[in-house]
């Protein structure tokens, strides 16, 4: 699988990622990593069908996700989006060790809800996601912030 | 007399950037500079002058997108002020935009200011949703939303007319011409910045030979946006009939059936609860009117949508002040769409919380995880037919009567913008409440935003390459006397290709945003280039 970009999103694929990511990277598919979504018939079918003509959809679960990047060949430009920080270190782990362990991880989107403080303008956390995100560091994982492809990567280090 | 028009453009900036409507927003902000040259064309008592800096002003803008809370430059500081100050100092119109480039991206300090302070008065909301307390709610989302506001915008906008517009006049009487012919060459060859953002949203290699045409028609035929715009619809219908698998069926995906929707006149003679058609209408026209007003980075337009949820509690509820509470309170929560097509979630939340009034089995959760969960992709949608497509074929039929110096061209773009809106956001948020989530599947499935994605691109693409042979004005002044007679080299550049230069320019344009090289080093690079090839008469 030929890995361009690695995103958390909580909006998964939406405008920015549409309009910026995708056509700046030239994206021709988006692996959405969830265990939850990958479960949920009705926003599989919704996030396949919001995507643009041209655009291969996956929705894996970590296990799932796991195999397909050690295993396909693939070789068209692909974003691997997640939801949350949990399921990224999920697959981190999965990773580790294999000859595609995961390089970098960018933090797109991650809103204001209870129990999260906010980070920058774009970026809330809670406690036990800024506990993941040290983890992922600790596995070697690059973790930045990154909103629009055209702004400047931050890394995370400079904000918590 | 100057603090009174002050005092206007002020308020006018204020108004565009945050206070109206959203649904008037789309044409007053997005198209800021082009209503701006009309409103203070009328105020300024000179309405062909205005027109011409405002077309000039917009051509820069044309091409950028506002996409998820991220905001390239402020429209309506760039829009009302740039163009009131241009027109205040006696510039050139062709000077405009290096007024109000500066302008708009102050204005971002402006926007995010107020996009960070606004957070206050969710607070506040959080407050009056305990207490169930609905009146304090809609008075955070309407009025005290606006005090930040008028605080970055109007202020700043007012003290700038008033003291800064002499001081700006008198700054353009005594800079030599050469200055001002680097500043106009500089404004000529911005557009192309604009349109290059542009091209990298709609490129589709499949859609290129639009741009062709586009191009062809308006460097050779001499044809206007408005022809042009005509002709791009007749072929962006035909490339979806002839690229369609299924042949004529094209047009498919814009009715839901009859037969699908006549199962809910059944349901309300059951005795249950019933959102009226007159809630249910007030519930839309807020989101669409309120929804984002207190747009702010904590929540995005949380606020806004607690307001357009508050006729649907109200009714369901009544004096039910517990149960009024707990909605206000659910739907505070973060929420960030697009207005027009996101319109679906209200619709689809109106009629969950219907069935839960009803007794049905949903929780808070359910309805969150639907609404957070739909809220991306509807936005995805959203940005892109709203802003890179829609937007965009508005506003170059626009620009083209503007700079011809029609009022029709801004007044054209504000009433076509509103009915879009309007329209889209009316239907999606009825197939939202009378389908439920299935509207989504149902509204995709059924391929009609694809479709509209594929035909209005086509009908970019065509305007686009209209736009390159038209809004790049730059031209080489170079000629060489020869015994035979003089050479002028413009001529025998129109010879090979008339417009090649801004074609060029604008190529050059694209191939570096496609780099990911920033606007902003663009634009300096633009003044480097205006400020040596200007004096040296190679371009102007």
């Amino acid at each position: 699988m030929n890995i361009v970009a690695t995103r958390v999103d909580e909006r998964l694929i939406h405008g920015q990622v549409m309009a910026s990511w995708s056509k700046r990277l030239q994206l021709a598919r988006i692996v959405v990593v969830d265990n939850q979504i990958a479960k949920d018939d009705f926003m599989k079918t919704v996030l396949s069908m919001s995507a643009p003509a041209g655009m291969q959809i996956d929705i894996l679960s970590v296990k799932g996700a796991a195999n397909t990047v050690k295993s396909d060949a693939d070789s068209a430009n692909t974003m691997l989006l997640f939801k949350r920080i949990s399921a990224a270190l999920e697959l981190a782990r999965e990773l580790q060790g294999s000859s595609s362990k995961m390089a970098e991880l960018n933090l797109g989107n991650l809103g204001s809800v209870p129990g999260r403080v906010q980070v920058t303008k774009n970026i809330f956390l809670s406690e036990e996601e800024r506990t993941q995100i040290r983890e992922l560091q600790d596995l070697g994982v690059n973790v930045f912030l990154q909103m629009l492809y055209t702004d400047p990567k931050v890394p995370v280090d400079d904000v918590l | 007399m100057l603090a009174l028009q002050a005092l206007i453009i002020a308020l006018c900036t204020w108004y565009a950037a945050t206070a109206c409507p959203m649904w008037l927003r789309w044409s007053v902000y997005f198209g800021a500079p082009l209503v701006a040259g009309l409103v203070n064309g009328l105020l300024l008592g000179n309405l062909t002058y205005g027109l011409a800096v405002g077309s000039n002003v917009m051509m820069a803008y044309i091409g950028m997108v506002a996409i998820g809370g991220s905001l390239p430059s402020d429209y309506a500081l760039a829009g009302y002020l740039g163009v009131a100050m241009t027109m205040l100092a006696g510039a050139d119109p062709s000077v405009g935009l290096t007024i109000a480039v500066p302008l708009g991206l102050l204005g971002l300090l402006s926007f995010n200011v107020k996009m960070s302070l606004n957070s206050v008065w969710v607070h506040k909301a959080d407050k009056f949703a305990e207490q169930g307390n609905a009146h304090g709610v809609v008075a955070m989302n309407l009025f005290a939303s606006q005090i930040f506001p008028f605080i970055t915008y109007a202020i700043p906008s007012f003290l700038c007319v008033l003291f800064g517009s002499s001081a700006l006049e008198s700054l353009m009487a005594v800079i030599p011409s050469q200055v001002t012919s680097i500043l106009s060459l500089a404004g000529h060859l911005i557009p192309a910045l604009g349109l290059a953002m542009l091209m990298s949203v709609l490129f589709k290699a499949s859609l290129l030979p639009f741009f062709a045409i586009g191009f062809a028609l308006a460097a050779y035929l001499q044809l206007g946006t408005m022809p042009i715009a005509i002709i791009g619809a007749a072929a962006g219908v035909l490339h979806l009939i002839y690229t369609s698998k299924e042949g004529v069926n094209v047009f498919e995906g814009f009715s839901f059936g009859p037969e699908e929707v006549s199962d809910i006149a059944d349901e309300a003679a059951a005795g249950q609860k019933r959102l009226s058609k007159r809630t249910l209408r007030k519930s839309w026209f807020i989101w669409q009117s309120w929804g984002q007003i207190c747009y702010n980075y904590e929540r995005m337009m949380g606020l806004g949508f607690c307001h357009c949820m508050v006729p649907v509690l109200e009714e369901l509820y009544g004096d039910d002040r517990e149960a009024i509470a707990a909605g206000l309170k659910r739907h505070l929560a973060y929420f960030n769409t697009e207005n027009t097509w996101g319109s679906i979630i209200p619709g689809i939340t109106a009629a969950m919380e219907e069935e839960r009034a009803n007794g049905a089995d949903i929780d808070d959760d359910m309805e969150n995880n639907l609404k957070t969960a739909l809220m991306g992709p509807m936005a995805g949608i959203g940005d892109s037919v709203t802003q890179s497509l829609v937007k965009v074929v508005l506003l170059s039929i626009a620009i083209g009567l503007a700079s011809q110096g029609s009022a029709l061209g801004p007044i054209l773009l504000i009433v076509l913008f509103s009915i879009y809106a309007l329209g889209v956001g009316y239907f999606c948020y009825n197939a939202g409440y009378r389908f439920g989530k299935n509207a989504v599947t149902k509204l995709l499935a059924g391929g009609l935003v694809k479709q509209l994605t594929e035909g209005l691109g086509a009908m970019g693409m065509m305007v686009l390459g209209c736009l390159v042979a038209t809004v790049i004005p730059i031209t080489c002044p170079l000629t060489f006397e020869l015994a035979t007679g003089t050479i002028e080299i413009q001529t025998i550049l129109d010879t090979i290709l008339p417009k090649l230069l801004p074609l060029i320019s604008f190529l050059i344009t694209y191939h570096f945003i496609k780099k990911g090289t920033k606007p902003t080093t663009i634009i300096i690079a633009m003044f480097v280039i205006a400020i040596i090839l200007s004096p040296l008469g190679i371009l102007s």
